[in-house]
């Protein structure tokens, strides 16, 4: 509604400007254009800023539920929040009978709304280097501590509408793959310009455990990945040695190398930053707790899908931990006569059990979509942790002030608080109820526009227009030179399954077709190593062309035909 | 494999039966095995005898063990008890690759980061009866990466896995692996150096002479600090490097090194370039050619860790003998059999029996090959390898005779906990299956068709 009015102002005004004589034609077609310039880049109504939700059932998080009273919003902030508030006559007032307001939902790991860069792909160094001398690790692969996801984000973030219509407002984005990956940004999920997005930045440290490549680039194994992050913090650490030397002395010392990425890890040795590792498994997060204590670092815990077998040990750590709502589950395409081990099914029996694991260990906790490119079960699967015993009242909790105190910012977030952020969730029930609908979304104060869901999961896919069916003869343009991938697909409706054939052996795919678009993916297994490819192409005719991406690699460009169209079938 | 595999899964959930039991028994159990064929290894066949458990020790051993009235008795008449088996070669519960292969030298690697305790390969080498693995880095590189000496402790995290005071080791490779020359690289990808024989000498002397160097370097910094005594003010210490402070640590002594080579002429080599610079190789691995040069090996005083009688699956191992552990052994040098695959290290005990079909070893050398003498080649002899009072209580009881392909593991001991348990493992099968499927319906029930997201890391066993 308030979209309406700001359009309808927008068009008369412009429509004054124009005199009659001009056609009619011309006119609308500048009109449009007008509205759309106007509109097109903004994600939320241009509405008035004050706002007055009244007669609401209020979840404040931090001083209980009001079962009747009022939230004032105004230039983003919150004004009031009581029984007994004022309204402005200023206010646009929405009136909350039967409705429910929430503290703006806090997805504490995602990589959203970020401008990623081109193909990180494979850098120089290790084995690609003929040198008579053994080659070292010295050319620092995915060394990217100084690397802020705050000077990456873009606003118009397609993606954003998903999150959105689960009430997340608020997100830690950062990149989600490498070694050193970064500094990440706590975001507000709206807004025209990027750096009005930013509430804190930099929030941690991102340090993962992605192998780069293979035989080819170090580090090539997991216990490789291992040595160089430690060999690199204590590179960092004389680095500060060095400087403060340097910086006491200033005469009679040559004066070390400046160099971003050490500076850049000083924060997370003096502990004035924390780090987030991403562990699921137990014997990961053992891992990663083992490495922060090495160096003494503040380590935040992301996934912890097996984290209800280290609850007592993360309480003990004192580490706090982003759980990820997206839990295990069986793969898509798996063979159902597949024998899972027992390990496995009860993994994914119970990851559901680690909030409430959690909780009763006295760890605090936060949940992250975990990576989902579309997070709609991020509710749901929050209503299963409280289904396996985490109190409702701690779901809500990990969803708002717990990630606001975990990245220190609740003063300013995660709660309905007067002076605090004007993020809300407003529904028409309890928030883990399967037939709740959010009603309204408020980002900085902001109303923003909630883009219903496709009908259908996929029916946001347009039909597809190509057939993929048949076998295709694919060049990927690896840093190495060509390899060629011989794709043999079947097509049902938009639907492929199939096989791809290269030098690193046959692999069953699958994907879809949407327009023209063709998209499959595969693990393949390269020398031990097994990795995630995704091919994204479109069809034209008999030709094909994309990128594809390959985990921890990068994307490389492809291109391929199809001899023989279907001859197989 | 695939049979393996599925085999595998199926036992996936037995262990947590020895893992609840391990939790129910303090390791100050006292524990009487009685009437028992005992084979020391060190102090000959004792039949019909006990052994007592203490405190995860071995209490007493002989014909006449006094036990005290709690102690749990457990009666093995009929049956077999050796030392538990010590594998000095093995790549198991290693997780994310057992070869950084990137570069030439990564003695910075540590399998100890990445020790994978769910491995379901420790479990079914333990019913094998091995007891203690040198889990050890690949051979894509002259120098690998460090290994890590672990007890199979079942049901443990990681690092309660490692055999405590084990002195640290590091893998070196020799030959056609680490030249990689039957290895092709992805197309456009240039081959890493060293490409040959004279290459993987080169590169290994090099990196110790950098060694050298950054000890020098070290020696000089302490020498400065000696000196200052105190005043410090423009005195920091060098960079810290991981990779020379491994290979300073071999100049030292002080880290193990377990090579891996095939050839004569690249054993002498190694011995060679040892000596000039001053340090002993610990255990040469494979070894399929040192029957050739056992005399020098003797002399240099590294022990063999050989297999029984693989031959010819490679070039380099055409001239392999299955005599090889016998004639190695007769020239006086300490050898062990081991099983680079963790199939195979379920019967090790018959690998050390074909020591005695080829080349006559006694019954106690032959299972010396498995026991006392991988301990000694990794440094823990005097806490395992043989049944002798004080040390730990590492046992493996056998249905019979160790040597014969009838017998099969009942139970194993570590640090007198129960591991393995035959009998509790098949009274578990039926429960683990019911199990599984009760999970198989409960994850259906709950999960509607729905997600394309991303799994966490759900890694599949024995991949």
């Amino acid at each position: 509604m308030t979209r309406k009015r700001a359009l309808s102002f927008v068009s008369i005004t412009c429509l004054n400007r124009f005199p009659s004589r001009m056609s009619s034609a011309v006119t609308w077609g500048i009109v449009m254009g007008l509205i759309l310039a106007v509109v097109a880049p903004v994600a939320y109504s241009r509405g008035p800023l004050i706002y007055a939700i009244k007669d609401a059932r209020i979840v404040t998080v931090t001083h209980g539920v009001l079962s009747k009273g009022t939230v004032v919003l105004r230039d983003g902030l919150i004004e009031a929040v009581g029984r007994r508030v004022e309204i402005p006559e200023d206010a646009r007032v929405i009136d909350g009978r039967g409705l429910t307001v929430y503290p703006g939902l806090i997805d504490a790991h995602a990589e959203v709304a970020l401008r990623l860069p081109k193909s990180t792909g494979r850098q120089p160094g290790g084995a690609s280097e003929r040198s008579p001398r053994p080659p070292t690790p010295s050319k620092r692969p995915s060394l990217h501590p100084d690397r802020l996801a705050a000077a990456l984000l873009q606003a118009d973030d397609a993606r954003l509408d998903k999150f959105h219509r689960v009430g997340i407002t608020t997100a830690l984005t950062i990149p989600r793959r490498g070694i050193f990956i970064g500094q990440s940004a706590l975001i507000n999920l709206a807004g025209d310009d990027p750096a009005r997005m930013v509430i804190r930045s930099p929030v941690a440290m991102h340090i993962g455990f992605d192998r780069m490549g293979g035989f080819r680039t170090f580090p090539g194994s997991l216990m490789g990945v291992i040595a160089y992050i430690r060999q690199t913090l204590y590179d960092a650490q004389h680095y500060e040695l060095a400087w403060n030397r340097y910086r006491r002395l200033k005469r009679g010392v040559r004066r070390p190398a400046w160099d971003k990425a050490l500076e850049a890890l000083q924060p997370i040795l003096k502990r004035e930053e924390p780090v987030v590792f991403i562990a699921n498994e137990a014997k990961e997060i053992r891992r990663a707790i083992a490495l922060a204590d090495e160096f003494h670092l503040n380590a935040i815990i992301s996934g912890a899908s097996e984290g209800y077998q280290v609850a007592a040990l993360l309480a003990e750590k004192g580490v706090p931990v982003l759980v990820s709502l997206n839990f295990p589950t069986q793969p898509k395409g798996a063979d159902p006569q597949a024998d899972v081990p027992l390990r496995v099914l009860r993994l994914r029996a119970r990851a559901p059990q680690t909030p409430a694991a959690l909780y009763r260990a006295g760890v605090k906790f936060a949940f992250t979509s975990g990576f989902m490119d579309d997070p709609k079960d991020f509710l749901a699967n929050a209503a299963k942790a409280i289904e396996a015993g985490l109190p409702e009242e701690e779901a809500i909790k990990a969803l708002t002030i717990n990630a606001a105190e975990i990245f220190g910012v609740d003063e300013q977030l995660g709660s309905i608080e007067v002076g605090k952020i004007a993020n809300l969730v407003v529904t028409d029930g309890e928030l883990f109820d399967e037939k709740t609908k959010i009603t309204h979304l408020f980002i900085d104060g902001r109303q923003i526009e909630l883009k219903e869901a496709p009908k259908k999961p996929g029916a946001a896919e347009e039909q597809p227009t190509a057939d993929a069916s048949g076998t295709w003869e694919l060049t990927v343009e690896s840093p190495q030179g060509p390899i060629s991938v011989t794709a043999v697909l079947e097509q049902v409706g938009n639907k492929i399954t199939g096989t791809l054939t290269s030098m690193f052996g046959t692999t069953n795919t699958e994907g879809a077709v949407s327009g023209a678009t063709v998209r499959f993916t595969a693990t393949v297994d390269v020398q031990g190593q097994s990795m995630d490819v995704e091919f994204e192409g479109t069809i034209e005719g008999n030709t094909m062309k994309g990128t594809v991406s390959v985990q921890g690699q990068g994307e490389f460009p492809f291109t391929g035909t199809r001899p023989q169209k279907g001859a197989w079938l | 494999m695939k049979t393996l595999h599925r085999l595998g899964t199926i036992v996936v959930g037995l262990m947590l039966v020895s893992l609840a039991q391990a939790e129910g028994r303090s390791s100050g159990q006292t524990i009487l095995i009685r009437n028992a064929t005992i084979m020391t290894v060190t102090k000959g066949t004792i039949k019909n005898g006990s052994i007592l458990i203490r405190d995860g020790k071995i209490a007493a051993v002989g014909k006449r063990v006094r036990a005290p009235a709690d102690a749990q008795v457990i009666d093995a008449t009929g049956k077999y008890v050796i030392p538990g088996i010590i594998d000095c070669h093995s790549h198991i519960a290693v997780d994310g690759g057992v070869n950084e292969g990137s570069l030439a030298v990564t003695a910075m690697v540590r399998i100890e980061d990445v020790l994978d305790p769910t491995d379901i390969n420790i479990y079914r080498d333990l019913a094998g009866g091995v007891t203690t693995a040198n889990i050890l880095h690949g051979s894509a590189n002259p120098i690998g990466g460090q290994n890590a000496v672990i007890k199979l402790r079942w049901g443990k995290t990681a690092k309660e896995m490692l055999f405590e005071g084990a002195p640290p080791g590091i893998k070196f490779a020799l030959g056609e692996n680490p030249k990689r020359s039957n290895f092709s690289p992805p197309p456009g990808t240039p081959r890493r150096f060293p490409a040959t024989r004279m290459g993987v000498e080169y590169v290994i002397r090099e990196a110790l002479t950098e060694a050298r160097e950054y000890m020098r370097k070290w020696d000089a910094y302490r020498q400065k600090v000696a000196a200052r005594n105190g005043d410090r003010n423009d005195l920091i210490p060098p960079k810290r490097d991981l990779k020379l402070e491994a290979l300073a640590e071999v100049l030292r002594g002080e880290r193990l090194v377990h090579a891996h080579c095939y050839r004569a002429d690249e054993i002498l080599m190694l011995i060679r370039l040892a000596e000039e610079f001053g340090f002993q190789i610990a255990t040469f691995q494979h070894v399929l050619e040192g029957y050739k040069v056992a005399k020098e090996i003797a002399a240099h005083g590294a022990g063999a860790s050989t297999f029984s009688d693989w031959w010819a699956y490679k070039v380099e191992a055409y001239d392999a003998i299955p005599y090889n552990a016998a004639i190695m052994t007769r020239k006086g040098v300490v050898v062990s059999l081991n099983s680079d695959s963790a199939e195979l290290a379920r019967r090790l005990n018959l690998e050390a029996a074909k020591a005695i079909k080829y080349g006559g070893l006694t019954e106690d050398e032959a299972l010396a090959l498995v026991t006392i003498n991988p301990a000694k080649q990794l440094h823990i002899d005097d806490r395992v390898g043989s049944i002798e009072v004080g040390k730990d209580a590492d046992l493996v009881i056998f249905s019979g005779h160790p040597f014969s392909v009838y017998s099969i593991v009942e139970k194993v001991f570590i640090d007198g906990q129960i591991y393995f348990d035959r009998e509790a493992d098949l009274a578990r099968r039926a429960e683990i299956e019911k199990e599984k499927e009760t999970l198989k319906e409960q994850l259906k029930s709950k999960e509607k068709p729905k997600k394309k997201t991303e799994e966490p890391s759900e890694k599949p066993t024995g991949r």
